[in-house]
């Protein structure tokens, strides 16, 4: 059984000996610790949040959430290379995220409101 | 092993030269792994979806027991807070950074993997299971100093919780213990990619199984993302 693989562009091909890979779709080295700072700082602004007196306590809860969906932005956009896919898997994963979040909040205020 | 020693002097000599070098992708497979590579045709794109496919299972079952959180917070609020309070926020803030930077070095491993650096993204690999049982580490004994209390479902402190109470540390047990089953998982699999990547069969050509490792570890760390927040910081 013969496979070959699909060809690659010469200065796209990793295995061409002149191949340094400058210009090279996809993340970065730098992109993978610019998102990594990013993530950090989120985390310190979540823990020290958490500590505002605030009146109301659903604040804390709209602010950690906030701030974890922009965490979980981050990793999917980036780390999981969803900016880089097609439209196709890039919908798919869209809705599956935007129908989990609706079930979940939805179901959340319903039952706190109550 | 001959073969393996081969290719520790060709990972060696990848790190030495950089990509630009000759020998960085010189490194061939040894002709069993070429026999071994031509059988196994990938076909990339259908992986990555079927990958997504089965994550979406997985955010199912972790989105299912998010959606029992949420009532029972909505129902308890107070007690929830409460119970939060008695866990070791500096101990979850400490694994969060742990997670974050494991994932860091998945995705970097991933992409040196892509560009030609198998080498360097093994040894980001091993970091990542290093990082991993740091976190399985500090959950343990999270776990154990709340088991020495008596604070576990059957335990003699246990029982004398208010239902809210002990309704959220159910659902601490329930989603951080599951959370650990995965982190085990994940970090079996990229053993397994560090493995294979040693041998040949994973390569910048035909990274997608290290590619879809990583997007399950990813998952991992989603997952924790809100499991931080929602139980030790006390909302």
């Amino acid at each position: 059984m013969k496979h070959r693989l699909p060809p690659l562009h010469p200065l796209r091909d990793p295995l061409t000996p002149d191949w340094n890979g400058e210009g090279e779709p996809g993340l970065s080295p730098r992109g993978c610790g610019i998102v990594w700072i990013a993530l950090l700082l989120l985390t310190g602004v979540t823990v020290q949040a958490a500590r505002l007196d605030v009146s109301n306590g659903l604040v804390h809860v709209f602010i950690a959430m906030t701030v974890a969906t922009l965490k979980a932005g981050l990793v999917v956009l980036w780390y999981m290379h969803i900016r880089y896919e097609g439209g196709a898997l890039r919908l798919m994963v869209f809705m599956a995220f935007l129908f989990l979040g609706i079930s979940i909040s939805f179901t959340f205020f319903d039952t706190a409101y109550r | 092993m001959a073969s393996e020693y081969r290719i520790r002097e060709a990972e060696r000599a990848a790190d030495r030269n950089g990509p630009s070098g000759n020998n960085a992708f010189s490194r061939q497979p040894a002709p069993d792994q070429a026999a071994w590579v031509a059988a196994h045709p990938v076909d990339a794109a259908g992986a990555k979806i079927g990958m997504w496919l089965f994550l979406f299972t997985e955010l199912l079952l972790f989105g299912g027991l998010f959606l029992l959180f949420s009532i029972y917070f909505a129902r308890y609020a107070e007690e929830f807070r409460h119970a939060g309070r008695s866990l070791d926020r500096t101990l979850g803030t400490v694994n969060t950074v742990v997670l974050i930077t494991s994932s860091y070095f998945v995705a970097l491993a991933v992409t040196f993997l892509q560009r030609g650096r198998p080498a360097r993204a093994r040894v980001l690999l091993l970091c990542t299971t290093g990082l991993a049982l740091i976190f399985l580490g500090i959950k343990f004994h999270e776990w154990a100093v709340k088991f020495g209390h008596g604070l576990f479902p059957g335990g003699t402190a246990y029982l004398d919780l208010p239902p809210g109470e002990m309704t959220f540390f159910n659902l601490y047990y329930l989603m951080t213990g599951l959370h650990a089953v995965h982190v085990i998982i994940g970090l079996v699999v990229l053993l397994v990619v560090y493995r294979r990547t040693g041998r040949g069969l994973i390569t910048p050509r035909r990274p997608v199984m290290a590619e879809n490792a990583g997007l399950y570890w990813h998952l991992v760390d989603l997952i924790w993302i809100y499991l931080f927040p929602l139980f030790y910081l006390a909302l």
